[in-house]
């Protein structure tokens, strides 16, 4: 819950965070400093559009971003810095300390490898586990996963398996290495809507057991909201606004923030015109000098123009980049 | 009013070889089983459904795209078979398709204009319509500027790209356009445009629309009516309104559960959301009885033996499902 997140120590903290890449001679800047930090234990979700920087942000704090990438700013994770560690000392963090699980697991796990070889992999890398021990610990994730009939299951290949199996399997390995903060990038987009509501009270139910944090990805607002603590809304490579997940949902002030609600259909309410956000994001690496937003608010004035605005608390866990006072 | 599309009793088995074919023989995948429906002219009729269910299988059997096992679709009065005759060609420029991921259904050595062209070389023959204009003029038209008229479809934006494709299957004004997931696709902000613009065509060409989507929030927004399909076969359909407000078939019910909705902070614990047990089932082994069987909560002895058949419940609503069987029977007799 918030309340005892407020109270936990710092378990990441990103400041400053900017990522270019080199594009014949000339950087390209896709995320253009973003400050977030998560305390232990804490469930944050991140939403915004493609291309917005939400997945490439956790890319850059693990190092996945090859040659081409500048990473700057800082990263301190459990007090320590990332950027600039080497590879070798990132791979003891990637996996044990940070997991990670893609939207598509089909394409994440190796088809030619069956599945309960695959969570004792890292279960090897991560915690020396071999043999027997290690089966007797894969069949516990698998368990922990809710996967029925893990005996028979680990056994299997990932085709064998559908699309939530799978999920439900990349979780498992995700948790191996007994992770202190766990990113969901879009873990349910590939999923049927059944399955969707099974996979996220599943990681729900493991966050709150297991009392790592949480950060799930996702450009659905509603599965945002259902499992996290604190919303980050991600426009053109910033942050543009950051509540507790009530609060967003019922006192949202950026205009974007506030068109993504708008813009979602409702199931109960009578059919009315859909409000639209006008035009499509900036192409990323476009140099913008004021808002990055500007072009697509109906709100905008001159001063937006000019320069960028920066993220400012406007009330307690509530902050807010837009130079604009709502009237309420 | 006779509809304008008409399915009856539509089945649709595709045989299956598994790895122990050679010991039990082939397998049967009932992909469509049995549907029966009509869409009146103007309307939009949304299909809904998981993965697998069948819905991308009923729109190529709609179009004739793919030929039926069983079962006949009739458009406009005449019947439609999948035979590449000169009686399907002329009705298939009545009816389109909005596919899925617009980069996948475009030409991508093709500019946009040229795309939209295409359709009305291949069907207007005799050059009644003048081809450049009618494009332009029906790119215009879904909010295409000319700047991007010459422009391939790696150069345009997601929702530009659903743009063209939606130009092109409207430049020969059909009467039914059959979109399978147009938006899902697509960024929310862009869904919103699309979705828009697709209730004004719809109005301004007094289009049929056959909706297949699994997006309930969106079927609600934009169809008249629905059905939702589950292993194959047509489980509830009704008014939109009245089947997304009342669902009757657990199913449904589980389904319309899931929509997470913003703001309802872990709505799964505090609202009763129904989490339905394990996957849909594959569809080559189809549970007995009723198919929903295995993942319904409300399940009885008698689910398991035989299957429900569809039962009205109101003037616009039928379902198939023994607990209203029941509950109907018993008040009638």
């Amino acid at each position: 819950m918030t309340s005892t997140a407020v109270n936990s120590p710092t378990l990441l903290n990103i400041s400053e965070l900017r990522i270019a890449f080199d594009q014949r001679g000339h950087a390209s800047e896709v995320l253009h400093g973003v400050d977030l930090h998560i305390a232990a234990g804490e469930s944050i979700g991140l939403v915004g559009e493609s291309g917005c920087g939400k997945s490439i942000t956790w890319l850059g704090v693990l190092g996945l971003l090859g040659k081409h990438a500048r990473v700057t700013g800082s990263v301190k994770f459990q007090g320590r810095e990332l950027l600039g560690l080497s590879d070798t000392e990132l791979s003891q963090i990637r996996g044990r300390k940070i997991s990670m699980i893609f939207q598509d697991p089909s394409s994440s796990l190796n088809p030619a490898q069956r599945i309960g070889a695959q969570i004792a992999e890292s279960l090897t890398l991560h915690r020396g586990l071999r043999g027997a021990e290690a089966n007797a610990e894969v069949l516990a994730l698998l368990d922990h996963v809710e996967i029925p009939d893990a005996k028979r299951r680990m056994n299997a290949y990932p085709h064998e398996l559908s699309g939530g199996m799978n999920q439900r399997v990349m979780i498992a390995m995700a948790l191996a290495g007994q992770p202190d903060l766990l990113i969901a990038d879009e873990p349910t987009t590939a999923l049927d809507a059944t399955v969707q509501a099974q996979i996220l009270v599943l990681l729900d139910t493991i966050r709150r057991d297991t009392g790592m944090a949480l950060v799930t990805i996702s450009h659905d607002l509603g599965v945002i909201s259902e499992i996290s603590d604190r919303v980050l809304v991600m426009y053109a490579g910033s942050i543009v606004e950051s509540a507790p997940s009530q609060t967003l949902f019922s006192e949202a002030q950026h205009p974007y923030s506030l068109g993504l609600l708008a813009a979602m259909p409702a199931l109960d309410a009578e059919v009315q015109r859909l409000t639209t956000i006008r035009g499509s994001i900036p192409q990323a690496g476009q140099l913008i000098q004021g808002c990055r937003f500007e072009a697509r608010c109906d709100f905008a004035q001159d001063n937006c123009r000019v320069a960028a605005p920066i993220l400012k608390t406007i009330a307690v866990g509530h902050s807010l980049a837009c130079t604009r006072k709502l009237a309420a | 009013m006779t509809p304008l599309l008409n399915v009856k009793n539509l089945q649709r088995h595709f045989s299956v070889e598994g790895k122990t074919a050679w010991l039990a023989g082939k397998k049967l995948l009932r992909a469509v089983d049995g549907v029966t429906l009509s869409v009146q002219r103007g309307k939009t009729l949304g299909l809904v459904g998981e993965s697998g269910c069948g819905k991308s299988t009923m729109a190529k059997l709609v179009l004739g795209l793919i030929p039926a096992t069983a079962g006949t679709v009739e458009f406009d009065g005449k019947s439609v078979t999948a035979q590449r005759n000169q009686a399907w060609r002329a009705a298939r420029r009545h009816m389109q398709m909005v596919y899925q991921d617009p980069l996948g259904a475009l030409d991508r050595r093709l500019t946009a204009l040229e795309q939209v062209i295409e359709p009305l070389q291949i069907h207007d023959k005799h050059g009644e319509i003048q081809p450049a204009l009618a494009a332009q003029n029906m790119m215009s038209a879904v909010g295409l500027t000319d700047n991007l008229f010459q422009r391939y479809p790696h150069e345009l934006s997601g929702g530009q790209r659903q743009r063209v494709v939606l130009a092109r299957a409207l430049v020969l004004k059909p009467s039914l356009l059959v979109c399978d997931e147009p938006i899902s696709a697509l960024d929310v902000s862009v869904q919103a445009q699309v979705i828009n613009l697709l209730d004004d065509l719809r109005q301004q060409m007094n289009l049929t629309m056959l909706f297949i989507s699994h997006d309930l929030r969106v079927v609600r927004h934009i169809c008249d009516e629905v059905a939702v399909m589950y292993l194959g076969r047509i489980i509830e359909q009704g008014s939109a309104k009245e089947v997304l407000t009342h669902p009757a078939h657990p199913y449904t019910q589980a389904l319309i559960s899931a929509v997470s909705t913003p703001g309802a902070k872990n709505a799964a614990k505090s609202s009763g959301r129904i989490i339905l047990k394990g996957e849909p089932p594959n569809p080559v082994d189809v549970p007995t009885g009723c198919s929903f069987h295995p993942r319904c909560a409300l399940a009885t002895a008698h689910c398991k033996t035989s299957a429900p058949i569809a039962t009205r419940i109101s003037e616009s609503h039928t379902v198939s499902c023994h607990l209203h069987t029941m509950i109907h029977h018993g008040s009638g007799s």
